[in-house]
C-alpha cells in the first residue's frame, strides 16, 4: 500500500531512523527507510528495501536484539498496539567489513492501521541512545572508581569541617590508623589531643588557605588510647576546601602512613653506618667498587697493602700499581679479580695473585671480590677483600722445606718410625718400619699396634701406654710378629704424644730391627762357647804338641847323634880296612894280591863315599848356614883334583871355565857337598869309551848369583827319569850300582844355599847340570 | 922300604882306642920313616899320664902326637884339655893332630879353637899324609 506523498515527506524528514515494515511476519519485509536511518546504518536504500528486516540485519553474537525485535513485532501484531522496547545494545555491521559496531538505541514499533482498524504497517524507530548510555556508564565507572580509591585506598582520607576541624568524613584506611571508629562529628583536638602539634598545622591551613604537603611527617598517636604515645611518620597532605564564595569552611586530608618504611629505611641507615663502620676498622683490607670499578669506598688496611691512599671515584679496581697472576706473568689491570666480578657479576673467591706496589714491593694477595646486584639482576657495585698472604706463603714454603726434610730425615732413617693414635691404630709409618714388619705402608695405616704382637707383648705394651701423663721414652727389646708370621725382635724407645692443652694424642715410637744381631748374638754366644771349647782343646793340644815338640826335638837330637854315631862307627872300621890295605899293597908283591886289594879298596870307596854322604845330609840339616867367600875356581879344582883318582876318570878332560864377576859368598861345606856330588856323578856315569870323553864346567857369578853348569858326553838319562832322579832313594833301573843319596842330598843343600838346579839330559848324548846359587854376600 | 933314610922323629905317640888302626900306624910311620919310635896308646888317660911324667924329660917327649877323639874313657878333645895344662916346654916341643875316621863340623870348630892342635886328619894315615907332614 504506497504512503500518501506527504507522509512519505514527513516520515523522510523525521529525526529518528524509522523504517517502514510489513507486518508479513516472520520476515517484515522493509518498504521504506528514512534518511536518519540510512545515515545511521551506512547502507544504500536499494540494499534494504524488499529485503526481511532480519534478513538485512541478521544475528550476531554480541547481543540478542533480533530475538527481542521479533518478540516486539509479534507483540504489536497480536496486542495492535505501539511497543516501547528497553534500551537496546545493537551491533550494527560496519559496511565492507566484517566487524560491528556497539549501538544503544530506544526502539517503537508503532502499528499503522488503516479504516478497518486492520494494521498495514509497522513504523519501527530506532533512536540512536549510543553517545548518552556510553556518557552514563563512563560516569558510574568514575563513580565506582572513586568510591573504591576512597573506601579502599591505602592512604588515609577525609574532610574536617570548620575552625574547629570537625571530621565529616574519613575512610576506613584512617579510621584503621587512628584506631578509632565513629569519629564523624567529632573535633580533630578532641580525637587526637596528643597531636598538638598537627592541630596548629591545621589551624594554619585553615587561616591561610594554603596547603601544606610533607613527606615522612612525624607524628604522635596514642593508638591503643592508653597514654602510650607512639611515633608515626606520614606523607601529608592537607588542602584547604572552599566553599563557593571561595571562603576556606574545611580541610582536605590525606596521609600516608609510611611509619614502616621510614623504621626500615632508618634500620637499613642504621646497618649501613654500623657495615661502613666495621669496614673501616676490619683489620682485613676492604674495599669497594661502583659498576663501573671506580673506588668509592675503602678502610685503612686496604690503603696500607696497597701503599697509597686511592682517590676515591676515580681510582679502579685493584688499586695497585700492577699485578701478577699467581706464576708470575703480569696480568692486565681490567683482568683483576674485581674487574672480573664486576663483568661476570658473580663472585670470585680465593684467586692468588701477586701484586706490586708503588714502592715496587711484590707481595702474594687472595682476594675475594662479590658483586652486589639489584633485583633485576643489574650489578651495581661490588666489594672486595684482600688479603695478604705473602707471610703466610713464606712460612708455607719453609714449613713446606723443613717437612721435606724431616720426611728425608724420617724416610732415610734406619729407624723404623712408628706413630700410633690414641687409638692405638696408625697412622703414620716410614719405608724402614714397613720393611722392618714386612707390611707396605698402605697395609699399616690404620692398623691396630696390638694385631702385631703375641698376649704377652700385648700385657707390657697395654701397661706402658697407660702411663700416658709423663714420657715412657725407654728403649726396651720388644717381639713383633712380621707379615709373614717371623718373630721380629727390636728395641723400641717410645714417647707420647700431646696436643697444645695436653690431651693424650697417641705415641711416636723409634723402633730397631735386632733380630739380626739378636740371632748374631746368639751364633756369637754359640760360637764363643765352640770356640772356647776349641781353645781348651787346643791348649790340650798344645801342651801335647809342646811335649811331642820336645819329644821330637829330642828324637831328632837322638837321631842326628844316633845317624853321626853310626857313620862314624860305620866308617871307622873302614877306615881301619883301608889302612890294612895300604899295608898290603906296600908289603904285598902277588901281582893276584895287589889286583884284589885293589877291588876291596874300590868297595870300601864306595861304602866310604855312601856314609860321607848320610853324614853330609844329617849335616846339612843339622847345622846352620856358614857364610864366607867361596874362591870358586879353587875349590872346583880342588874337587877335581880329588876325583881323578877316581876309577874310571882317566881319560876324561876337565875344562873349567869360571868367570868371577863378583866375589862369591856361600856356605863352603855344602858348596863343596854338591859340587863334589855332581863331578862325581859325572865321572861315575860316562861312557866307557875312553876317547873324546870329557867334563866341562862353567860359571859366572854376578853380584847376584853364581851360576854353574857342569856338562858331560856320558850316558845320559831319559826325560821320564828327569823328575825323579832328585829323589831320596831313587835309582834308575838297569844303570851301575849307586846309593840313590847324591842327587837327593845335591837338592837338599842347594834348597838350604837358596839355590835352584835343572837337568837337560838325553839318552846316550849327555847330561848337563845348570845349578844356580845366590850370592849370599849381604 | 926306604932304609937309608934316617926317620924324620925321634918319637912319634899314637893315641887310639881302635887297635887295629893303631897297629896301622905304629906299622906306616917306621915303614915311612915318620918317626923311629912309636909311642902306642889305646887309652888317652894313660897317653897322658905318661907326659905328664915327662913333661921335662924331653928326650922321652914325642914330636908329633896323632889323637883319636872317640875314645871311651877319654875322649880326644878332653885329653887336649888336659893337655893344655901340662908344661910350655912340653907344648912347644909336641906338635898334635887330630885323627878320626868321621869329622864334623862340631869337631873341626874345636880343633880351631885350641891352639894346641896344628890339624885335623881323617883316617886312615896315609903315606901320602905323612910325607906332607915330614916336609914342613
Amino acid at each position: 500500500m504506497p504512503l500518501p506523498p506527504q507522509f512519505d515527506q514527513v516520515f523522510q524528514l523525521l529525526p529518528t531512523p524509522t523504517v517502514l515494515l510489513l507486518p508479513d511476519a516472520p520476515k517484515f519485509t522493509i518498504v521504506a527507510v528514512n534518511n536518519a536511518y540510512l545515515g545511521a546504518v551506512n547502507f544504500p536504500e536499494e540494499d534494504l528495501i524488499g529485503k526481511g528486516i532480519f534478513e538485512a540485519f541478521p544475528e550476531n553474537k554480541v547481543s540478542n536484539g533480533v530475538e527481542n525485535l521479533k518478540n516486539s513485532l509479534k507483540r504489536v501484531i497480536v496486542k495492535q498496539d505501539p511497543h516501547r522496547m528497553p534500551l537496546q545494545k545493537y551491533d550494527i555491521p560496519i559496511c565492507g567489513t566484517t566487524k560491528f559496531k556497539v549501538k544503544y538505541a530506544n526502539v517503537q514499533n508503532i502499528p499503522v492501521k488503516n479504516a478497518n482498524n486492520s494494521i498495514t504497517h509497522i513504523l519501527h524507530s530506532v533512536e540512536d541512545v549510543t553517545d548518552k548510555k556510553n556518557l552514563e556508564i563512563a560516569f558510574e565507572t568514575e563513580r565506582q572508581r572513586f568510591s573504591d580509591l576512597y573506601l579502599q585506598a591505602s592512604s588515609c582520607m577525609g574532610i574536617l569541617k570548620g575552625p574547629n576541624h570537625v571530621y565529616e568524613i574519613a575512610n576506613p584506611t584512617y579510621l584503621q590508623l587512628i584506631n578509632k571508629k565513629n569519629i564523624i562529628g567529632k573535633s580533630y583536638k578532641e580525637l587526637r589531643p596528643e597531636s598538638a602539634e598537627f592541630i596548629e598545622i591545621l589551624n594554619q591551613v585553615y587561616k591561610t588557605g594554603i596547603s601544606f604537603s610533607a613527606k615522612e611527617k612525624p607524628v604522635k598517636l596514642d593508638k591503643e588510647d592508653n597514654g602510650e604515645i607512639i611515633d608515626i611518620y606520614v606523607d601529608t597532605l592537607l588542602q584547604p576546601h572552599k566553599d563557593n564564595t571561595g571562603k576556606t569552611d574545611g580541610i582536605f586530608f590525606f596521609f600516608i602512613d609510611v611509619t614502616e618504611k621510614v623504621k626500615s629505611r632508618k634500620k637499613i641507615e642504621e646497618s649501613e653506618k654500623r657495615y661502613r663502620e666495621l669496614i673501616e676498622n676490619l683489620p682485613v683490607a676492604t674495599y669497594s667498587c661502583d659498576p663501573e670499578g671506580r673506588i668509592l669506598l675503602y678502610n685503612k688496611a686496604a690503603a696500607v697493602l696497597w701503599g697509597k691512599e686511592p682517590e676515591i671515584g676515580k681510582d679502579l679496581w685493584c688499586g695497585f700499581w700492577s699485578i701478577y697472576s699467581e706464576n708470575g706473568t703480569p696480568l692486565p689491570l681490567d683482568l683483576c679479580p674485581m674487574a672480573m666480578a664486576l663483568k661476570k657479576g658473580r663472585k670470585i673467591t680465593d684467586q692468588k695473585i701477586i701484586v706490586e706496589r708503588p714502592n715496587g714491593d711484590k707481595l702474594n694477595v687472595v682476594t675475594y671480590p662479590v658483586p652486589f646486584m639489584d633485583s633485576s639482576g643489574r650489578v651495581t657495585g661490588a666489594v672486595n677483600v684482600l688479603i695478604d698472604i705473602t707471610a703466610r706463603k713464606k712460612a708455607k714454603q719453609i714449613l713446606k722445606e723443613s717437612e721435606k726434610k724431616y720426611r728425608q730425615i724420617v724416610e732415610t732413617a734406619q729407624e723404623g718410625i712408628w706413630l700410633v693414635d690414641e687409638d692405638n691404630k696408625t697412622i703414620f709409618v716410614n719405608n724402614k718400619l714397613c720393611e722392618i714388619l714386612g707390611y707396605n705402608r698402605t697395609e699399616m695405616i690404620g692398623k691396630a699396634i696390638f694385631t702385631l704382637m703375641d698376649a704377652k707383648g700385648k700385657n707390657i705394651v697395654e701397661k706402658l701406654l697407660l702411663n700416658k701423663e709423663d714420657s715412657y721414652t725407654r728403649q726396651s727389646r720388644f717381639k713383633f710378629f712380621s707379615k709373614s708370621g717371623k718373630e721380629i725382635w727390636t728395641r723400641i724407645s717410645a714417647n707420647p704424644l700431646f696436643d697444645e692443652v695436653g690431651i693424650y694424642k697417641g705415641s711416636l715410637a723409634m723402633v730397631t730391627d735386632i733380630t739380626e744381631s739378636k740371632k748374631a748374638d746368639e751364633k756369637l754366644g754359640k760360637l764363643n762357647k765352640e770356640l772356647a771349647y776349641q781353645n781348651r782343646e787346643k791348649e790340650i793340644r798344645a801342651a801335647e804338641l809342646t811335649l811331642s815338640n820336645k819329644e821330637l826335638e829330642k828324637t831328632n837330637i837322638e837321631l842326628d847323634r844316633f845317624v853321626y854315631s853310626v857313620s862314624h862307627d860305620l866308617r871307622s872300621p873302614l877306615t881301619s880296612i883301608l889302612g890294612l890295605v895300604s899295608l898290603i899293597e906296600e908289603d904285598s908283591r902277588e901281582p893276584d894280591t895287589l889286583e884284589q886289594v885293589k877291588m876291596i879298596r874300590t868297595s870300601i870307596h864306595r861304602l866310604d863315599g855312601f856314609i860321607k854322604n848320610i853324614l853330609n845330609y844329617s849335616q846339612n840339616n843339622r847345622t846352620g848356614l856358614e857364610k864366607q867367600k867361596i874362591p870358586i875356581k879353587k875349590t872346583i879344582h880342588e874337587i877335581v883334583d880329588y876325583v881323578c883318582n877316581i876309577k874310571g876318570a882317566e881319560g876324561i878332560s876337565f875344562q873349567v871355565d869360571i868367570d868371577e864377576k863378583q866375589p862369591f859368598y856361600s856356605d863352603w861345606q855344602r858348596f863343596h857337598t854338591i859340587l863334589e856330588n855332581l863331578i862325581s856323578n859325572a865321572i861315575n856315569y860316562h861312557t866307557k869309551e875312553v876317547s873324546g870323553r870329557y867334563l866341562k864346567l862353567t860359571g859366572t857369578s854376578d853380584e847376584k848369583e853364581l851360576k854353574l853348569s857342569i856338562s858331560d858326553n856320558g850316558i845320559g838319562i831319559e826325560a821320564a827319569y828327569h823328575a825323579k832322579i832328585f829323589n831320596m832313594f831313587y835309582r834308575i833301573p838297569g844303570t851301575i850300582a849307586g846309593s840313590g843319596f847324591g842327587l837327593y842330598i845335591v837338592k837338599e843343600t842347594l834348597e838350604k844355599l837358596h839355590g835352584t838346579i835343572e837337568i837337560q839330559s838325553e839318552k846316550g848324548v849327555g847330561t848337563t847340570f845348570i845349578i844356580s846359587l845366590k850370592n849370599l854376600k849381604e | 922300604m926306604k932304609e937309608e933314610h934316617s926317620p924324620r922323629f925321634e918319637n912319634v905317640m899314637i893315641i887310639d882306642d881302635n887297635l887295629i888302626d893303631l897297629y896301622i900306624s905304629s906299622q906306616m910311620i917306621p915303614k915311612h920313616n915318620f918317626g923311629k919310635k912309636v909311642l902306642q896308646y889305646s887309652s888317652a888317660i894313660e897317653a897322658l899320664k905318661y907326659l905328664q911324667e915327662n913333661q921335662e924329660n924331653i928326650p922321652r917327649l914325642p914330636e908329633v902326637i896323632f889323637v883319636d877323639i872317640y875314645m871311651p874313657g877319654m875322649s880326644g878333645f878332653e885329653f887336649m884339655k888336659e893337655y893344655d895344662k901340662l908344661s910350655t916346654s912340653l907344648k912347644n916341643f909336641c906338635k898334635v893332630f887330630i885323627i878320626s875316621s868321621s869329622l864334623d863340623e862340631q869337631d873341626l870348630n874345636c880343633a880351631n879353637n885350641d891352639k894346641n892342635i896344628v890339624a885335623m886328619k881323617e883316617k886312615p894315615i896315609t903315606k901320602e899324609f905323612l910325607t906332607d907332614l915330614m916336609i914342613t
